[in-house]
């Protein structure tokens, strides 16, 4: 470390408790339990301090190396999160690189507005993302998405960040042709910091913390923005009280992204099957994502956002007789147990996915194409949970984001 | 916790917030999971724990909140030797644990902190004397982060003042001497570094400012006079070294002092520590009883005055201990009336009958006199400053938080041939 030109100074971007304690030491403990220490060898040996000098000829390839060999990344290649660019993307928010956002569970990392922000450089977002990630790590922070069970449990379950209002066009977060998919800079990064939040500050590392039985693609990232220049519906965070220009990011859990083509019908098909099972047994809020064409015809027909679920609800019901075979019925969740709605419907002969119609978040997403192509996403665990945050931009946005590259 | 501050809350919004948050919280915090403590890992004392440039070394002490914005000599273990060949301590010598961050205190994080502050080795005997006072209880350290964001005085007293070339007469409050000044800088990152109060975390002091200066006293003047000094006030003996700490809330220069004797001089100084004394009447009645120690630092000119008028440090003291008064009724506004430090809205005659004031405080006429301190000894006088100018300055007191602490000196063995080693 003895070029001066060279030193990089790194933000630590792991999670100190409210204690004082680093989580880093308990996941270097459960590591060796597990056998995983050849993983990331270096957990927990760096300086317990904010920053970290980091020097030699290629300082940026060390740090890089570094942090894998720390186990602080999803696997893919990280940007180093140096003071500079922490700075930058903290400098997009009206609140202090202090301040609390709350503790990530199940370690209880405390997320503080620069930790996150150094996460969100590592996950290769630009700083004027920042107010996006805020509200998004907020809404995982609350208490109804029960951060800790999402962290811990055998299912597959992600976050799934819903973002709308006029923001999502101006920074660009794909609404449209491929919106779950690779390309677009906003939605593969965003969905990834909030993961690197949730394994840097919360623990949740998979096979030492967290114990999904597969996890799933949409655990790299899972983030996309309403179409609202197709939907024929009020946007997405009205639902939620906001007002119809106001920029929102809405989050549910996602036990995965069931891809459905065809029409509403095949919707409701999919809904009323074991794909459902896990959040009937919890009275979850699955997110439904409707496509452009769909939501056209659907409107044309009269169909407001409440009709549309009035109709899957009563249309998308799992035959009681396959729910009875189920392994849900039969093995996980004795007689008696199941929520009453469950088996008050049962004795009707069909079991719809929620419990009621409000329950179902619909979305319209994607690109106008003439074989629709819609997602059904169950919701995992309890309790039922949508949660909606309002991004709170800095006072000179404008000016900021006029100086902003994207 | 109640959402804002319950001071400028009406009586329904802070019933309101209550119950709203308080009680939940309240709950919450009985009933739920208790965090467990742990201790952080931290580096060794003697871990290098990084090498590179002045600049880089720098860089990383800022980033991480381990120097207070200006740069520090970066502490290496030679430049660390250096220091500790000035005390007989063992380097790992405990002096105590300081809160709030339970950081022990030890003569080698002493050295670190003294060479980060730029001071010189042979200072180390005085770093290692405000360690001491620092960590006795009887000053009260953790008290050190509180909002009205008194600063630490330190008084020097002995014959080091002159052979450390300590300033003790012009400008003896500014910067500018290395001993005054590095001294001064010590305590500040000491505070931060060892004991933890840091801004924006412990440290909530609304306004606060930068770390004083070392004030040396003029004992020249003071053995002309026959005045004893702060130290041997403190119970020092005549001729030792000592170092005399105490927290203050501000400070004000009493300018243009005028008169050729003790009755003429006296009044304004006795006005000036009424007029200046206003919520720090806390820790005279009430919260604190008779912890209010406010520090009068005379310029030798007018010290003099007085005390060729035949008066000695105690006569001063109690002619001001009578002289310096209020009227009742505003004692009790600047406790409990524009403000609520002592909750109850009780008069003094009140705090009389329950033991929480000196009898003198006893009394039902509003417009009755009564002192600002509880004792004549309360009022300290210190004499510094240009030598021939007539004006005087008054540090308000902070009291028990931040108590008058004074300790020893202790030079180490061959202290002479190692200042003729340096030479």
């Amino acid at each position: 470390m003895d070029s001066s030109q060279g030193t990089l100074w790194v933000v630590i971007p792991a999670g100190q408790q409210a204690s004082g304690g680093w989580i880093d030491d308990t996941l270097a403990e459960r590591a060796r339990e597990q056998g995983l220490v050849a993983l990331a060898p270096l957990t927990g040996d760096f300086p317990r301090q904010r920053v970290e000098g980091v020097g030699g000829p290629d300082a940026e390839a060390r740090a890089r190396e570094l942090f894998i060999a720390r186990g602080w990344t999803d696997g893919l290649p990280i940007i180093v999160p140096t003071s500079g660019r922490v700075r930058d993307m903290v400098r997009f928010c009206d609140r202090a690189a202090r301040d609390v956002l709350g503790e990530v569970d199940p370690l209880k990392g405390v997320a503080t507005v620069e930790k996150v922000a150094a996460n969100a450089v590592m996950a290769g977002c630009r700083p004027q993302y920042f107010p996006v990630i805020l509200a998004a790590v907020e809404a995982v922070l609350d208490g109804a998405f029960n951060m800790r069970g999402v962290q811990t449990t055998d299912e597959n379950v992600a976050p799934m960040i819903i973002v709308s209002g006029p923001i999502a066009q101006q920074l660009n977060i794909n609404a449209s042709f491929g919106a779950l998919g690779p390309g677009w800079q906003a939605n593969a990064t965003i969905g990834r910091a909030v993961r690197l939040v949730m394994v840097n500050l919360g623990g949740g590392r998979a096979g030492t913390v967290s114990f999904a039985g597969l996890g799933q693609p949409g655990r790299y990232t899972l983030c996309f923005a309403e179409n609202t220049a197709l939907s024929p519906w009020p946007a997405l965070h009205t639902e939620a009280g906001l007002a119809a220009d106001a920029n929102a990011v809405t989050v549910t859990r996602a036990e995965t992204v069931i891809n459905v083509t065809g029409g509403i019908e095949e919707i409701a098909s999919v809904m009323g099957s074991a794909a459902s099972g896990f959040q009937i047994m919890w009275s979850g809020r699955p997110t439904v994502i409707v496509a452009p064409a769909t939501a056209k015809d659907l409107a044309n027909r009269g169909m407001s956002k409440d009709d549309v679920r009035q109709w899957l609800y009563a249309a998308g019901r799992w035959p009681v007789a396959d729910w009875e075979r189920s392994w849900f019925k039969t093995r996980l969740v004795a007689d008696g147990q199941w929520p009453e709605w469950v088996t008050a419907a049962a004795s009707d002969g069909a079991i719809p996915a929620v419990e009621k119609p409000a329950d179902i978040v619909v979305i319209v997403a994607g690109g106008d194409v003439p074989i629709p192509q819609h997602a059904y996403c169950p919701s995992w665990g309890f309790p039922p949970a949508r949660i909606t945050r309002e991004m709170r931009l800095p006072g000179d946005w404008a000016a900021l984001i006029s100086q902003s590259s994207h | 916790m109640v959402p804002g501050h319950v001071d400028v809350q009406t009586e329904d919004q802070l019933v309101g917030n209550v119950r709203k948050v308080t009680v939940d919280q309240v709950i919450e915090n009985l009933t739920g999971e208790i965090a467990t403590a742990v201790q952080t890992r931290e580096p060794s004392p003697d871990e290098i724990v990084f090498s590179g440039s002045f600049e880089d070394v720098n860089r990383l002490f800022l980033e991480n909140g381990w120097s207070d914005g200006l740069p520090i000599v970066p502490p290496t273990k030679q430049k660390i030797a250096e220091f500790l060949a000035f005390t007989d301590y063992d380097a790992d010598h405990v002096i105590g644990r300081l809160l709030p961050d339970n950081r022990l205190a030890t003569v080698w994080n002493v050295a670190v902190n003294g060479v980060m502050a730029g001071c010189r080795p042979e200072y180390m005997p005085i770093l290692v004397a405000l360690a001491e006072a620092m960590a006795d209880p009887k000053y009260g350290v953790e008290h050190s982060g509180n909002t009205p964001g008194a600063e630490t005085l330190i008084v020097m007293n002995g014959p080091l003042i002159r052979e450390l070339e300590f300033n003790y007469e012009q400008g003896a409050l500014r910067d500018g001497f290395q001993a005054n000044t590095s001294i001064g800088r010590f305590w500040r990152l000491y505070l931060r570094n060892v004991a933890g109060f840091l801004l924006h975390e412990n440290d909530k002091g609304t306004f606060g400012n930068t770390w004083r200066v070392v004030l040396a006293e003029n004992e020249a003047s003071l053995r002309r006079m026959g005045w004893p000094s702060i130290a041997q006030d403190a119970g020092i003996a005549e001729g030792e070294n000592a170092v005399t700490i105490s927290r203050f809330t501000g400070g004000q220069v009493i300018v243009s002092v005028f008169g050729d004797s003790a009755e003429k001089c006296l009044p304004y100084l006795a006005d000036a520590l009424a007029s200046h004394t206003t919520w720090e009447l806390m820790f005279v009645v009430g919260f604190a009883k008779g912890t209010y120690q406010p520090l009068l630092v005379l310029s030798p000119l007018i010290a003099e005055t007085i005390a060729a008028s035949g008066m000695s440090k105690r006569d001063v003291q109690q002619w001001l201990f009578e002289h310096a008064r209020i009227p009742a009724w505003k004692f009790e506004r600047y406790i409990s009336g524009w403000t609520n430090l002592v909750p109850g809205k009780r008069s003094l005659n009140d705090f009389v009958r329950l033991g929480k004031a000196p009898k003198i405080y006893a009394g039902t006429d509003r417009e009755r006199l009564v002192p600002i301190v509880a004792e004549p000894e309360h009022i300290m006088i210190a004499v510094s400053g240009d030598p021939m100018r007539s004006n005087c300055y008054l540090f308000v007191h902070n009291g028990i938080l931040g108590f008058p602490t004074t300790k020893p000196v202790v030079l180490p063995q061959e202290w002479r041939d190692k200042r003729n080693a340096q030479a």
